[in-house]
């Protein structure tokens, strides 16, 4: 009996290459494509019922005319499908550069507000990336800060009154012979993803959402009074719906269950959407600012206190706030080309943006990648530190000072300290028509010596209780967060459904 | 992986890959010579993926893309292999149907015939009685592991290369590797019984 042997490549290859004819009619179809790219004799794209776009390279011959810019090659269609529609531009040798670009063609797309009968959709897909290590930030250190969560994707189809549907689908650890276990009454399984612990690798994203344990299907339909929500799970047979609920608009944020679906689709109210798009020209820099300052609550960043430790700033630490802002909003809100491109024109202005080039995002489109750094890493002597010290550490220079009494010592010794503090932003985006594909954020901070801080004084006892106390700990606080934007488009009914899960039981997704 | 294939060497004072890329910029002749150094890879990759039918399809798309973007080439990069079967992976994607077709595509073994060389016919009988069950085999492989598996069998990239050309670390693409040759030599195992009973 022979050994296992390896592959035998050399049959293997015989066996799988080409003829020569085959090879004659791959180049003569290779060279028709290409021909048939050359800008004067490209075809106009095909519009479907509803799309409100001019085929790109018509948009990209708007923004080059503004531009003033020479076209080498065709640039790569942001949702998965590569573009045959003309020149693009000069690869671009800056971030700031390349942003401009991103909001030339952003601001480039002829548009109007959401009409009667016209639903936003989207989707994105969120995962746990690969981030890049630093001294002081190994890989052990940086895997302690992801939860490893299952991959997830959310696609919503919402009017401007916020009627319409969403899905939620939580990926599975694909393998097709594994099923959730459901508890009783359905709400609540024990998920497939993380039962038999894979390594990351092994999981791809992909396939994760095939094979979704769990897909989350919320609706507000058009005529219809009630909202719904309802948990459809795997099962050998397709996907089963296991609970299936009324949903009382009152308790949510806007006092309506569209407007919360809204808010959390487009991390935007409907209010903020419609005051920035609507703004004036002259008005428009404010408005977008203003957008970016009023952050909801729960869609913040990395911004917990105390701001003043680690040596980095309230104006930096803002800054990385409306940073994510802006990347959310551009993702996913329904915004007019004007407000678009202003958002990407703040971004190029970030002066800690730096280009890394064409990058491939974790679908592989190919689009070009920025990255955005702090990092804060400092020893701290010995020290003895006052209440008063504490005060100003709280909200960092220029930021809100505690006051009122504090329960604890009034002077604490603290030993030798290492404070590190990094945050991290890539986003790859597509320049040539100015859409997202994917960003990745990550942020952690940590001292090794136990520090005091100011925290709420939630300890009871008898009589008034000061408002603050300090508190002696390690500090060790991080979040991450990975997005793919699939999609972002408008269309007059839910369709286009993209949510993988949905293959399997269409029924479940209408 | 034992016998290396053989496929032709450019020749010493050959242009590189990076320079015939450089020149594609303004001759569309300069690209035509990457086509021929790669095309046989390429198809090689796709038909492992798709099946021959629709390998022809895969690989004009994955050239007719790569001229298009010509200019984010690399140009420090030492050949455009890496680079095409990239772009290569990303065709197969929107293929994704036609690999689920082909990789469970009910299959009969081949029938034995003669050849003129019995170390050759050896050879290209393996293959033949090889190819369904690597299909089948490759299809019990998850995408990721058939990805980085393919490209190292028929592209002979490193996992350096594999982790460029899929977008991932080294490790993920080593591990990626290990794994998807133990699950095939697994699967595949029962095949290399001696037909003679040895």
């Amino acid at each position: 009996m022979h050994d296992v042997p390896d592959i035998d490549t050399t049959a293997l290859l015989e066996e799988l290459a080409p003829t020569p004819d085959v090879v004659e009619r791959m180049r003569s179809r290779m060279l028709a494509s290409i021909a048939a790219d050359a800008p004067a004799t490209t075809a106009t794209t095909a519009t479907t019922a509803g799309r409100r776009r001019e085929p790109r390279h018509r948009r990209l011959a708007i923004a080059m005319a503004g531009a003033a810019v020479i076209a080498l090659a065709v640039a790569l269609s942001p949702f998965g499908q590569n573009s045959a529609d003309g020149p693009s531009v000069l690869a671009p040798t800056s971030a700031e550069a390349a942003l401009e670009q991103a909001a030339d063609a952003a601001g480039s797309v002829p548009w109007s507000p959401l009409a009667d009968g016209e639903y936003h959709h989207t989707m994105t897909t969120t995962f746990t990336p690969e981030i890049p290590t630093r001294k002081n930030d190994p890989q052990k250190k940086i895997d302690q800060m992801f939860s490893f969560a299952a991959p997830a994707s959310e696609e919503a189809w919402l009017d401007s009154d916020g009627r319409g549907i969403a899905l939620r689908a939580m990926g599975g650890n694909g393998d097709p012979n594994m099923y959730p276990v459901v508890q009783a009454g359905g709400f609540g399984s024990q998920p497939t993803f993380g039962r038999r612990f894979p390594e990351r690798e092994t999981v791809d994203v992909p396939s994760s959402l095939r094979l979704a344990d769990m897909v989350a299907v919320e609706a507000w339909r058009r005529g219809s009074p009630r909202a719904t929500s309802a948990l459809w799970y795997r099962t050998p047979t397709g996907f089963e719906r296991r609970t299936h609920q009324t949903q009382d608009g009152s308790r949510f944020p806007g006092g309506n269950f569209g407007a919360w679906l809204q808010l959390r689709s487009w991390k935007a109210t409907r209010a903020q959407v419609d005051l920035v798009n609507a703004s004036s020209e002259n008005e428009l820099d404010a408005a977008i600012q203003r957008l970016l300052d009023d952050v909801p609550a729960g869609h913040g960043g990395f911004t917990v206190p105390p701001l003043g430790r680690y040596g980095v700033t309230k104006a930096e630490v803002a800054e990385e706030e409306r940073v994510m802002r802006a990347v959310d909003l551009l993702g996913s809100a329904p915004l007019s080309p004007e407000v678009r491109r202003g958002l990407f024109s703040w971004l190029s202005q970030r002066s800690i943006a730096k280009l890394v080039g064409p990058a491939t995002d974790e679908l592989g489109r190919a689009g070009t990648e920025i990255v955005m750094e702090r990092i804060n890493d400092r020893i701290v002597p010995p020290v003895t530190v006052t209440i008063d010290q504490l005060r100003d550490e709280y909200g960092g220079p220029g930021g809100h000072r505690p006051a009122g009494a504090v329960r604890g010592p009034t002077v604490i010794h603290v030993k030798r300290d290492h404070q590190y503090r990094r945050w991290y932003l890539s986003l790859i985006f597509d320049e040539a028509s100015g859409e997202l594909l994917q960003h990745v954020t990550y942020a952690r901070q940590e001292t090794t010596a136990q520090r005091p801080r100011l925290q709420r004084n939630t300890i009871r006892g008898t009589g008034p209780q000061p408002p603050w106390r300090v508190a002696m700990a390690v500090d060790r606080q991080g979040m991450s967060d990975a997005v793919l934007y699939n999609i972002r488009e408008r269309t007059t009914s839910v369709s286009g459904v993209q949510t993988a899960a949905c293959r399997t039981t269409p029924r479940m997704c209408r | 992986m034992t016998n290396a294939p053989t496929r032709p060497r450019p020749s010493l004072d050959a242009p590189s890959d990076a320079e015939l890329m450089r020149r594609s910029l303004d001759d569309v002749a300069a690209f035509d010579e990457v086509f021929t150094r790669h095309v046989g890879a390429i198809f090689a990759f796709a038909c492992a993926r798709v099946g021959p039918d629709h390998a022809e399809d895969v690989a004009s798309e994955t050239f007719a893309s790569a001229f298009r973007s010509r200019s984010r080439f690399d140009q420090s990069a030492a050949s455009a292999r890496p680079w095409l079967f990239g772009i290569a992976a990303n065709t197969l994607r929107r293929h994704a149907e036609h690999e689920t077709r082909w990789l469970h595509k009910p299959r009969l073994e081949p029938v034995t015939r003669a050849a003129d060389d019995a170390a050759l016919a050896d050879g290209r009988l393996d293959a033949q009685r090889l190819a369904p069950r690597l299909a089948r085999a490759l299809s019990e492989l998850t995408p990721g592991e058939r990805d980085v598996l393919l490209l190292h069998v028929l592209a002979e990239l490193t996992h350096e290369q594999i982790a460029q050309t899929l977008g991932i670390r080294r490790g993920t693409a080593k591990s990626r590797l290990s794994r998807g040759r133990e699950r095939l030599r697994a699967t595949l195992e029962p095949f290399h019984h001696d037909p003679r009973g040895g």
